[in-house]
């Protein structure tokens, strides 16, 4: 296809056309033609240190060891570490991960760790670090490590782990209740199922009760403590498994929760909610036993796996 | 051979030397392998013919297999691989990917003469190298895929088309229609070439150039003999066939990608998204030259001669070009889930306005100096341009999908801004070594998003050990395994919690990263 070719642009002519324009006169633009080209040089100057901090400023196997050294040191069992930046926690907890048990990796919120430690690289903060946390850089360096100390909820009641043990669970079908049974580490209930897992609720792992609302609009789950010690307050964690919540479906989930009979909270999860936090004031039972009962239903409840967290706390 | 043809086949085979050195240590990513499969057995259907096999036995034997694509390329891969690994003995992987590597080396040639018919053979040669020194495009140009293909299809379409306009010659306009057809074998994107080339030939007619409609007509006309001839799956059935290869990609399924910290996968897609993606990939020396070459056509004509101005309005064909296949990700419903290599083809165009800009410049500087060597002022501010572009290219190999530019901040700086971090699979090969020296015999890898025809392929070529196997898909496969690797990206998180409860820990022994951002993380059974 290529006819043959004379090289079109000769340089000569270049020449040629630039000495007329300096014969012509001073050009207006060759200042900014000559700070042009100097930006154009120090951008490319900029490129190649940006390569070389790149690479010089991730943390090396000695960066982690004296990080390691420092933390494992103060370390105490019921610590909390956390990696910051966020994406970094693969290798924080490829690292440390001797330290961090599968339940507090999966924790619902870092509220009950009174000792926070900040494992962090590029100077980034994690979100569990922020204020009221008094934080103190233990170790500095490509990796920097900072102890952090700040008030720690008390747990009394962990609803999540007494399910499957103590919990009572039925649907309720046009006022009548259709009870769940127990079978295979689950409460196998008419068209649901609840039962413990790892669920990606928000992209974040989560050990959570994975509850979702009957397939039938308008009937409802309900699961139901009783006799269980309550503190100041009910603190509650929802959310819509990742997966579904992508692109599934999108119809709105309610939860309700009653102490001893009385509405405490009442919360509506949506696709774009995360996971979602509810907290209901129990103090007028601080102390006591008393019958908690949760109710989950949902108008549009197909691929609606919702799963959740709840505590009673001091 | 004059100068022309001589520093024509010295740019093609740099070119092509450059890409071999990574050719040879790319992952292979998910639609590669399927490619490589379809290569074998659409190469096949020539043996078949040879041996008298009927032709309707053949096609329907042969061609059946991903029919959800034009059969150009994958039928070049597999020719290749019957030629230099069945009669020269070498690599499979690289066999296959040798016709993406030689159409790639090509666009650069293509590059230098579209320079040279604008008066600037050195801008050609220039933007040959910014187009090659971009870690995205090097990804992709290394491949057994469509998208690199594609983007040399969409620029030789258009250099064609230019050449038709300026030199008025039919076989110009004849090489535009069976280019337009050619490409339409590799990929549907070019679909968008004639109305846009159509708006630019009444550009050029409405500011009185005399632009020949020949070229439009060749599009129309042999665009689709090409196409029918070309893939003998719609030789047969055809209104069938053609309308179910069109509704697949009319109704083609969204996959995930992240993008600023959300995972899309759904439209509507934000507008944004191939401007801000494009201006975090390219190389910033690069992305500054190319928008400095556009902002300087507001005020200046691109080439002096008038006859060819006239003619062919390079400076608007240019930046059409270079402007369209990212638009093209602005309608609505358009996908996002591939990032950078849907809008590939504006690269070579962005590159040719920057390198024209930068003779430009290098032009005016050396005239503010009064420089006795002007050529050494072009050199170096070519030097400042490809050198950072080619240093963070090599730098980002084989991870070229998970760099981001200075802007950003590379690779970290890209995950610190939640930019998709990769996808297809292909980044486990960086961890074959390891996994090679260090698995016990007969390991069973749960090898997540890296296809079972992957793994065939690396155990055939002997990249990874033949006693790794593979075991599948999903939850049963990490029941079933020993070793589990999840591949980073946002919406495959829920794996690595899977590997977490079925392996009763969330401590991975090992964690392929590029500046600390984690690519492949690695957990073992019974490993606390």
């Amino acid at each position: 296809l290529e006819p043959e070719l004379e090289l079109a642009y000769d340089p000569r002519e270049r020449r040629q056309q630039s000495a007329a324009i300096a014969e012509a006169g001073p050009a207006p633009n060759k200042r900014k033609a000559l700070w042009l080209a100097l930006a154009l040089v120090a951008l490319g100057v900029g490129d190649c240190a940006r390569v070389v901090l790149g690479a010089e400023l991730a943390p090396r196997e000695s960066d982690w060891q004296a990080a390691s050294d420092v933390l494992r040191k103060g370390f105490r069992a019921g610590d909390l570490i956390v990696a910051a930046p966020h994406w970094s926690d693969p290798v924080v907890r490829m690292r440390f991960g001797d330290l961090i048990p599968l339940d507090v990796a999966t924790r619902a919120d870092a509220d009950r760790f009174g000792t926070v430690w900040e494992v962090s690289t590029r100077r980034a903060s994690a979100p569990e670090t922020a204020a009221p946390a008094r934080c103190t850089t233990v170790h500095d360096g490509h990796v920097r490590v900072r102890r952090c100390e700040k008030p720690a909820a008390r747990v009394v009641t962990d609803f999540g782990k007494q399910i499957l043990q103590q919990a009572r669970a039925a649907i309720v079908h046009a006022g009548h209740e259709q009870p769940c049974e127990y079978a295979n580490g689950k409460l196998a209930c008419p068209g649901t199922s609840i039962g413990e897992i790892i669920g990606e609720i928000d992209y974040e792992p989560r050990r959570c009760i994975l509850a979702p609302p009957p397939f039938a609009p308008g009937d409802v789950l309900r699961i139901e403590w009783n006799d269980v010690p309550l503190g100041r307050t009910i603190v509650g964690y929802a959310g819509i498994h990742s997966f579904y919540a992508r692109k599934a479906a999108s119809g709105p989930v309610d939860i309700r929760i009653s102490v001893a009979g009385h509405e405490v909270t009442h919360s509506t999860v949506n696709n774009a909610d995360g996971w979602l936090r509810f907290e209901a004031p129990t103090s007028d039972y601080d102390g006591k036993r008393e019958n908690v009962r949760l109710e989950i239903s949902s108008p549009q409840p197909s691929d609606r796996k919702l799963c959740f967290a709840l505590e009673a706390r001091d | 051979l004059n100068r022309s043809r001589l520093y024509a086949a010295g740019i093609f085979v740099a070119a092509f030397v450059f890409l071999l050195l990574g050719a040879r240590s790319e992952g292979i990513t998910r639609d590669e392998s399927y490619y490589f499969r379809a290569g074998e057995s659409y190469s096949r259907f020539f043996i078949d013919l040879a041996h008298h096999v009927p032709l309707r036995q053949a096609v329907t034997a042969d061609f059946t297999y991903n029919n959800e694509h034009p059969a150009l390329m994958k039928m070049l891969f597999g020719l290749s691989w019957r030629l230099f690994h069945g009669v020269f003995g070498m690599n499979d992987i690289l066999a296959f990917r040798l016709p993406t590597l030689l159409l790639c080396a090509w666009l650069c040639v293509l590059l230098f003469r579209f320079g040279e018919r604008l008066g600037s053979p050195v801008a050609g040669a220039i933007a040959a190298a910014l187009t090659l020194a971009q870690p995205q495009l090097y990804f992709h140009a290394q491949l057994a895929c469509f998208d690199a293909p594609i983007m040399v299809f969409w620029f030789a379409v258009v250099y064609a088309y230019f050449r038709a306009l300026e030199s008025k010659q039919l076989r110009w306009a004849i090489a535009t229609g069976l280019l337009f057809g050619l490409s339409q074998g590799v990929k549907f994107n070019t679909l968008f070439l004639p109305p846009l080339l159509l708006a630019h030939w009444i550009y050029v007619r409405v500011r009185g150039g005399k632009a020949p409609i020949a070229p439009l007509i060749a599009m129309g006309v042999l665009g689709p003999l090409v196409f029918f001839a070309h893939w003998p799956w719609i030789w047969f059935d055809t209104v069938h066939r053609v309308r179910a290869y069109l509704a697949f990609h009319l109704h083609h399924w969204h996959y995930n990608f992240e993008f600023l910290g959300r995972n899309y996968n759904n439209p509507p897609y934000p507008i944004s998204f191939p401007w801000v993606e494009t201006a975090l990939t390219l190389p910033v020396v690069t992305l500054a030259l190319a928008i400095g070459g556009m902002v300087r056509l507001v005020r200046n004509r691109l080439v002096e001669d008038t006859d060819v101005e006239t003619a062919t309005r390079p400076g608007a064909l240019l930046v059409a070009n270079a402007l369209v296949p990212l638009l093209i990700l602005n309608l609505p419903g358009a996908p996002i889930f591939g990032g950078v290599k849907h809008f590939l083809a504006a690269m070579p165009f962005l590159a040719l306005l920057g390198s024209l800009a930068l003779v430009g410049l290098a032009d005016a500087a050396a005239d503010a100096i009064a420089a006795r060597r002007r050529e050494l002022v072009l050199a170096g501010l070519a030097l400042a341009a490809i050198g950072p572009a080619a240093l963070q290219t090599a730098y980002a190999h084989p991870d070229g999908l998970s760099f981001y530019n200075s802007l950003a901040g590379g690779f970290a700086g890209g995950a610190d801004l939640g930019m998709n971090r990769q996808f297809w699979g292909y980044s486990p090969r960086s961890l074959f070594g390891w996994m090679n020296a260090s698995l016990p015999k007969g390991a069973r890898v749960y090898f997540h998003d890296l296809a079972q025809d992957a793994h065939a392929y690396y155990v055939r070529t002997g990249v990874l050990r033949g006693d790794i196997s593979h075991t599948g898909l999903e939850e049963p496969a990490i029941r079933s395994s020993q070793t589990a690797i999840v591949i980073h990206e946002k919406h495959f998180n829920y794996y690595e919690y899977w590997i977490w409860q079925l392996y009763d820990t969330a401590r991975p022994v090992r964690v392929y990263e590029r500046e600390g951002v984690p690519l492949v993380t690695v957990y073992q059974r019974g490993k606390p």
